[in-house]
């Protein structure tokens, strides 16, 4: 049995240190995770809801696949969920958002400008993106994470990077 | 390779999810076509971008809040486990057990007349329930807990030193199909189930007091029909209805509306009917 799997059976039989590791040891990436599907005040409420979720429920983990995979997979759909039911309420129109211009683009950090590009993507894409380029995922395990066919992950990231460069374009990105 | 096809290809040739021989002819391709390399030259300076977003850093405490959170679930979800000492004194605490379910049994065989009527009550409010659906059953049911007797309307007057109300029904068009006198915690209650023109069924009740726990939390209100006044009950699926008739209180259950409590009652009222 690996250490990774002792530290779940432990933390499983409810011991704070072994959650507090497991939480230690995903926190960032979950955070991150979290931030690129949703609004970021919210991000911590929901990572914490997510973890709360991951420890009670621990004991349905069969071990089977990674655990970061069965954790992420548990991320996203919250994620997710949250977005849905945040989108009942009314949002304010991206297009009324003050909008950089192209002249003041050199005062702009990359940062912004993509995360401006990234909020107009669909969710789906802003995650599959995620977990390709930053978290180097395998297509098989971004599969699994999605539940989407493994067939399927290549042509939505042709998608997600298509569309990305297209609003990094639109916000004055390259010139 | 053409551009439409390298194009669908293009991710999984940058993300290195090709075989060997499939990226060979990609590769190919796009050191040939200038409009492919642009493309592909984009994927990796997104994937620049994307990599080099500042990281988030957890807002402080957030663990405090997970625990405290998990703790306020502690009881619902973490598994109890007995503590090894415990073994040790495995004996005495069967003995307890053993002595607690006796004192329990005794204790329960002396149970209060209150309390009686109040297990009794919630028992009919769960049983009557499932009238609409079984009538016959929750008559049979009733009469078995309450040891009731099946028996005619002469004999129920007999029984009871009184005419049961259900005997004016027949001159309003309905039946009385069976009545059972139950021996209730509250009195000797005749309960009669009653037919209406089209086949359907509804049950009487007469009793000493009144039974507001036969209906648990159903939604009820007090209205006055015809000057008297009633308690109707909305229990799912049909109505019932409790008013006062002389020294008695009449319950009926299954009633299909208000129009029907209406008549009902009127009948009921029509004249003393009640001793």
């Amino acid at each position: 049995m690996s250490l990774e799997d002792s530290l779940i059976r432990l933390a499983v039989t409810g011991d704070r240190e072994a959650q507090r590791l497991v939480y230690e040891s995903l926190k960032d990436s979950i955070g991150r995770l979290v931030s690129r599907i949703i609004d970021d005040s919210d991000v911590d409420d929901v990572t914490q809801d997510i973890f709360l979720r991951v420890f009670c429920s621990l004991g349905e983990f069969r071990f089977e696949s990674k655990f970061t995979t069965w954790v992420y997979r548990l991320a996203v759909n919250d994620a997710l969920q949250h977005l849905r039911r945040k989108r009942r309420r009314p949002l304010v129109p991206l297009e009324n958002l003050e909008m950089p211009g192209r002249t003041q683009q050199n005062d702009i950090e990359n940062n912004e400008v993509l995360h401006l590009a990234l909020s107009k993507l669909d969710p789906e894409l802003r995650v599959i993106l995620h977990l390709k380029e930053e978290q180097d995922e395998c297509y098989a395990t971004i599969a699994e994470i999605l539940r989407i066919p493994e067939g399927t992950v290549g042509s939505r990231l042709n998608r997600a990077r298509r569309e990305l460069k297209k609003e990094l374009l639109a916000l004055g990105w390259g010139d | 390779m053409n551009c439409e096809e390298v194009r669908a290809r293009l991710s999984e040739f940058y993300d290195g999810e090709l075989p060997v021989d499939r990226a060979a002819e990609i590769s190919e391709h796009v050191n040939s076509c200038d409009v492919c390399a642009v493309e592909l030259k984009s994927f990796g300076q997104i994937g620049g971008l994307l990599r080099q977003q500042r990281d988030l850093s957890t807002a402080p405490g957030n663990w405090a809040k997970i625990v405290e959170r998990l703790d306020e679930q502690t009881g619902r979800f973490r598994p109890w486990r007995f503590p090894r000492a415990w073994y040790r004194l495995l004996p005495l605490m069967v003995a307890s057990l053993i002595a607690a379910v006796a004192i329990g049994y005794w204790a329960a065989s002396r149970t209060s007349p209150d309390q009686a009527e109040r297990i009794a009550a919630a028992h009919v409010h769960e049983t009557l329930t499932r009238f609409p659906q079984k009538p016959h059953a929750v008559v049979d049911e009733l009469s078995a807990q309450y040891r009731g007797a099946l028996v005619s309307l002469d004999a129920a007057r007999e029984l009871l030193g009184y005419e049961p109300v259900v005997a004016k029904l027949p001159s309003a068009g309905y039946r009385v199909a069976s009545t059972h006198v139950l021996k209730m915690p509250c009195c000797k209650c005749p309960a009669s189930l009653c037919v209406r023109e089209d086949g359907s069924e509804f049950l009487i009740f007469e009793h000493n007091e009144e039974q507001p726990m036969w209906f648990g939390e159903s939604p009820a209100i007090s209205a006055k029909c015809g000057g008297q006044v009633c308690h109707c009950v909305q229990m799912p699926d049909q109505l019932a209805v409790t008013w006062k008739v002389g020294t008695r209180y009449v319950t009926a259950i299954g009633v299909n509306d208000l129009e029907e409590i209406a008549s009902l009652m009127a009948v009921v009222n029509h004249s003393d009917a009640a001793g």
